[in-house]
C-alpha cells in the first residue's frame, strides 16, 4: 500500500512538468484595429494584410518621420512602388552597414557587401519590403502583419515568441524591427563561419547557413545543407535573383531619414534637407527656414551670423520656438568649413526647452485635462494606460515635437513606479491637455522630485556632498550623513539626463547637493528620499517563490496524508 | 494529531525509500543521489583537470528520499526535453520552423523551474543543481538560460558558474540575460578583472540593445581603479550612440559619490 501511494504521489509530480502552456498563445491578429486586406499582395513593397499602427504606436511619428517610406495607396502602384523601393533600398543598406560598423568595425569590404546582400535577402524572404502603408480606404496609416498576423513587420518578429518585445516596439517601429532581427541573424553569421558546412570565405554558404539558423534556430546552422526545408530553398532563390534590383533606379541613392540616429533609438530625428545651391557670403537665405546640422553632431539655427544650438535633434524644436521661423523637422547637413563659418552658442537643453511657449519645467505639477494614452516614448509604443482626468502629475522629463505647433510630451509617474510620456497639446492647445497646479496641490504620494519647501531626508549610505554652488569652481561645505533632514529651498535639473540638485537648508549649513538623476531611469531614491529612514530595521530574507506546481498537488499530498491516517489509525 | 501526521510522513519516506531501491536498475537520469552528485563530479573534474574544488565543498544536510525521487523523474525529463528535436518529441513543422525549437525552450524552462522548485522546498543546494545550471547557463535558448541564470541567482555564489556565464556573455544578444547577469556578476569581486574585460567588449563591440543595458546598469562596477579606463573608452565610442550617452551618464553619477 506503501508504494502504491507512493506511487500516486510520484505520478503528480510527473504530471505537474507535463502541464504546460504554450509560449505566448497569441490570438491570430493581435491588437489588429482596422484591418486591410483590399487590393495588396506580395509584391515589392505590398503584403496581402495590414493593420492599423495604433494602438502600438503613434502614426503621427511615423507620418512626420518616416515619410519617405511610407507605401502610399493612393497613388499609382507602379509609380508607387519604384519611389518606394529606391527609398528603402537606401535605408536598409544604410541600416545593414551600421549595425555591421557597430558589431565589427574593422569588417573588410567583402564582408560588409556581403552582410548588406545577406540582409537585402533577409528582408525580400520575410516580406518584400514591406512595412508601412497610407492606407486609401480609411486614410489611417498601417503597418503589414503576415503569418496569420503574428508575424509583425519587415522582418516578421513574431508576437507568438517575441510578445515582450512586440510590445516593446520591436515590431511596429521599423527600425526597432530591423535591429532585432539583426541581432539575430548577426549572432548566426558569426556561428556559420566556423560551421562544418561552409567553406571559408564563400559568402553564399554562410548566408545560407545564418537564414538556416535564423528561421529554424541556433541548432539547423546547416540545414540548407544536410536537410533543406522549402524556406531554405526560397531563401537561395530569392538571393540568387535579387529581384528587388529590378524596381531600384538609384543603387548608390542615400536616404534623408537619420538612420543611425534612429538606429541608436532617437526618436525626433530630424531628416535631411537638401538645399539649392547655396552661397557661404550668404547663407542665411538658404538656411532660413530650416534648422542645420554641424560636423559635431549639434543641432542649429542661424541667426545673426551666429550658430544657436543644440546637442540632441530631438530637442530642435525649442530653437524653432525661440526664433519662431522653422517649420520643418528637417536639418541641412554642413561640412567642416560650413559649420566653422560662424561662432556657436550651445543651449543647455532645459534652458532650451524654456522657450517653448506656455510649456512647463521639469518638476511642475499638472493636471490631467485629457484621459490621454501614456507611451513608452514620446512617439513610442503605447503602454496601454492612460491618465485619469483630473488626476495630478508631476513632470520627469519634456521631450518637443513638432516644430511648427511647438508640440511637447511630458514624461510622468503613473501606476507606482511605471514611467511614460503623455501628448500635452502645442503652442496654442496647451491648456486643453494639461494644466498647472501649485506643488502644494500635489499629493505626497506622486511627489518625487522635492520642490521649495519640501523636506527630504539623506537616502545614500556614504552620506552626499554639500557644496556652495552648482558647477565648476563649486567649494565643497561638507557632507551631510545619511538620515539627515534638509529643507529644500530651490530645485534645480539640469543636463540630457536630468540631473537634479536640491539648494537646501540643513545642520546650519546652506548649500546645494546633487539628488540623483531622472533619464533614463530615475535614481532619486538612491540619494534622498521623503521619509526618514528607520534605523536598524534588519533585511529580511524574501521566501523562494514558486511558480509551477502548485496548490492542487499539495492538496493531494494532503489527501494521501489524510488516507495513510485512516487506514493506520 | 500530530503523532499521526508524523507517522504517516515517516511511512511515507520509508516507502519511498524501498521504492528507490527497487528503481536502481532503470536509473536514467544523471545522479540520484548527493553521494553518486560528487562520485560523478569527481570523476569529471579528473578527467577535465579542473582544479575548482569549489563545487564538492558544498556541505548540505541530507534530505528525504523523496527529494530524490522527484529530482529523479525532473532530470529525466530535462534529458528528455535535451534531445527532444531529435527524438521527435517536439514536433517540427513545415510552416512554422522554429517551433520545435519553442518548444523545447519552453520544456527546458518547465523542467528548470520544477527543479528550482523543488531544490527551494527542501532548502537543499547541491552539486548536482550547481552542475545543472552549468550546463545551462551556457544554453543558445533564451529563455534557458535567463532561467538557468535566475537559479544561479538564488544560491550560493559558485565562481565556476561564473566564469562559464561570463564566458557565454561575450555573445549574448540577450538584453533580459545580461541584466539579470550584472545582478549576478556583483557577488563574485575576485572575478572583477574579467567582468570588466566582458563588459568593456560588450560596450565596444556587443550587442546593440545588450551593450545599452551594460551602459545604462554599470555604476555599482565602476570603482577608482577602472573609472578611467572606462571613461577612456566612453571618449573613444561614437559620440552619437545611445551607450556612449548612457556610459557617460553612469560616470557622471558615479562621480557624484
Amino acid at each position: 500500500m506503501k508504494v502504491v501511494s507512493f506511487v500516486i504521489l510520484v505520478f503528480f509530480c510527473v504530471l505537474s512538468l507535463q502541464s504546460r502552456a504554450a509560449v505566448n498563445d497569441t490570438e491570430a491578429y493581435y491588437l489588429c484595429a482596422h484591418k486591410s486586406e483590399v487590393n495588396t499582395s506580395w509584391t515589392f513593397g505590398t503584403a496581402p494584410a495590414y493593420c492599423d499602427i495604433e494602438p502600438f504606436g503613434d502614426p503621427d511619428f511615423v507620418r512626420d518621420y518616416l515619410d519617405e517610406i511610407i507605401f502610399d495607396a493612393a497613388e499609382p502602384v507602379s509609380t508607387e512602388r519604384a519611389r518606394y523601393m529606391n527609398e528603402m533600398n537606401a535605408v536598409i543598406t544604410a541600416s545593414a552597414k551600421y549595425y555591421l560598423s557597430i558589431r565589427k568595425p574593422n569588417a573588410e569590404t567583402d564582408e560588409i557587401n556581403a552582410w548588406v546582400y545577406a540582409i537585402q535577402a533577409l528582408a525580400n524572404q520575410e516580406t518584400f519590403w514591406s512595412h508601412y502603408r497610407d492606407a486609401v480606404i480609411d486614410g489611417r496609416l498601417k503597418m503589414m502583419r503576415g503569418d496569420s498576423g503574428h508575424g509583425h513587420g519587415m522582418m516578421q518578429i513574431d508576437d507568438r515568441w517575441h510578445f515582450a518585445q512586440i510590445n516593446e516596439g520591436k515590431g511596429w517601429q521599423i527600425f526597432e524591427n530591423m535591429v532585432y532581427a539583426m541581432e539575430i541573424f548577426y549572432a548566426e553569421w558569426q556561428n556559420a563561419e566556423s560551421a562544418s558546412c561552409v567553406s571559408s570565405n564563400n559568402w553564399l554558404e554562410r548566408t545560407r547557413s545564418a537564414y538556416s539558423a535564423y528561421n529554424g534556430g541556433p541548432s539547423k546552422l546547416c540545414r540548407w545543407h544536410d536537410n533543406i526545408a522549402w524556406q531554405d530553398e526560397g531563401f537561395a532563390d530569392k538571393y540568387a535573383a535579387q529581384t528587388w534590383l529590378n524596381y531600384i533606379a538609384d543603387q548608390h541613392k542615400t536616404s534623408v531619414i537619420d538612420v543611425e540616429c534612429l538606429m541608436e533609438g532617437v526618436e525626433f530625428c530630424l531628416p535631411q534637407y537638401s538645399p539649392p545651391e547655396y552661397s557661404l557670403h550668404n547663407p542665411e537665405n538658404l538656411w532660413q527656414y530650416n534648422f542645420v546640422k554641424l560636423t559635431n553632431e549639434q543641432t542649429c539655427v542661424l541667426q545673426d551670423g551666429q550658430f544657436y544650438c543644440v546637442e540632441q535633434p530631438e530637442n530642435a524644436s525649442c530653437l524653432s520656438a525661440k526664433f519662431d521661423r522653422i517649420l520643418l523637422a528637417q536639418a541641412v547637413i554642413l561640412d567642416e568649413q560650413q559649420s566653422q563659418a560662424y561662432g556657436q552658442t550651445l543651449y543647455e537643453k532645459h534652458q532650451c526647452l524654456g522657450f517653448l511657449e506656455n510649456s512647463f519645467v521639469v518638476g511642475q505639477s499638472i493636471q490631467a485635462e485629457k484621459a490621454i494614452n501614456i507611451r513608452e516614448t514620446a512617439g513610442g509604443t503605447d503602454t496601454g494606460a492612460n491618465t485619469v482626468v483630473g488626476k495630478a502629475y508631476q513632470i520627469l522629463d519634456i521631450v518637443a515635437g513638432t516644430p511648427a505647433d511647438q508640440s511637447r510630451y511630458y514624461r510622468i509617474r503613473y501606476d507606482g513606479s511605471n514611467e511614460g510620456y503623455i501628448y500635452a497639446g502645442g503652442v496654442w492647445d496647451f491648456a486643453d491637455w494639461a494644466s498647472p497646479l501649485d506643488h502644494e496641490d500635489l499629493p505626497s504620494s506622486a511627489r518625487y522630485i522635492a520642490m521649495q519647501g519640501d523636506k527630504v531626508y539623506i537616502s545614500q549610505a556614504d552620506g552626499v556632498s554639500i557644496a556652495d554652488r552648482l558647477g565648476e569652481g563649486a567649494t565643497s561645505l561638507g557632507k551631510l550623513s545619511t538620515g539627515t533632514e534638509a529643507e529644500v529651498l530651490n530645485t534645480v535639473v539640469t543636463g540630457n539626463d536630468n540631473q537634479v540638485y536640491y539648494q537646501v537648508s540643513a545642520n546650519g549649513l546652506t548649500g546645494y547637493l546633487y539628488a540623483g538623476k531622472l533619464l533614463p531611469e530615475s535614481t532619486l531614491a538612491n540619494w534622498t528620499s521623503f521619509t526618514a529612514p528607520t534605523p536598524g530595521t534588519p533585511t529580511v530574507p524574501s521566501e523562494p517563490t514558486s511558480n509551477s506546481g502548485g496548490s492542487l498537488y499539495y492538496l493531494l499530498l494532503s489527501v494521501l496524508l489524510i488516507f495513510r491516517r485512516k487506514n493506520n489509525v | 494529531m500530530y503523532k499521526i501526521v508524523f507517522i504517516g510522513l515517516f511511512l511515507m519516506g520509508l516507502g519511498a525509500f524501498i521504492w528507490q531501491q527497487q528503481q536502481t536498475e532503470l536509473e536514467q537520469a544523471d545522479v540520484n543521489t548527493p553521494a553518486q552528485a560528487v562520485e560523478s563530479l569527481q570523476a569529471e573534474i579528473k578527467k577535465e583537470g579542473n582544479t575548482n574544488l569549489e563545487l564538492l565543498t558544498t556541505q548540505t544536510p541530507p534530505v528525504e528520499p523523496e527529494f530524490y525521487q522527484t529530482r529523479e523523474s525532473i532530470m529525466a525529463s530535462l534529458e528528455a526535453a535535451r534531445s527532444c528535436q531529435q527524438t521527435g518529441l517536439c514536433k517540427a513543422n513545415e510552416q512554422d520552423p522554429r517551433a520545435s525549437m519553442f518548444e523545447q525552450e519552453k520544456r527546458l524552462v518547465d523542467s528548470l523551474q520544477s527543479l528550482q522548485d523543488l531544490y527551494a522546498e527542501y532548502q537543499h543546494e547541491d552539486p548536482v543543481l550547481a552542475k545543472t545550471i552549468n550546463e545551462f547557463i551556457s544554453s543558445p535558448l533564451g529563455r534557458v538560460q535567463f532561467k538557468a541564470l535566475e537559479m544561479m541567482h538564488q544560491q550560493a555564489p559558485n565562481s565556476n558558474n561564473a566564469h562559464s556565464l561570463i564566458t557565454t556573455l561575450g555573445n549574448s544578444y540577450d538584453s533580459k540575460v545580461m541584466q539579470l547577469a550584472l545582478k549576478e556578476l556583483l557577488r563574485y569581486p575576485s572575478l572583477s578583472e574579467q567582468v570588466d574585460a566582458l563588459l568593456m567588449k560588450t560596450l565596444q563591440t556587443g550587442s546593440v540593445y545588450v551593450s545599452r543595458i551594460v551602459a545604462k546598469d554599470i555604476t555599482p562596477y565602476l570603482n577608482a581603479n577602472n573609472l578611467d579606463a572606462y571613461q577612456a573608452l566612453a571618449n573613444s565610442l561614437p559620440s552619437q550612440a545611445a551607450k556612449t550617452k548612457l556610459l557617460q551618464s553612469a560616470i557622471n553619477e558615479y562621480r557624484q559619490y
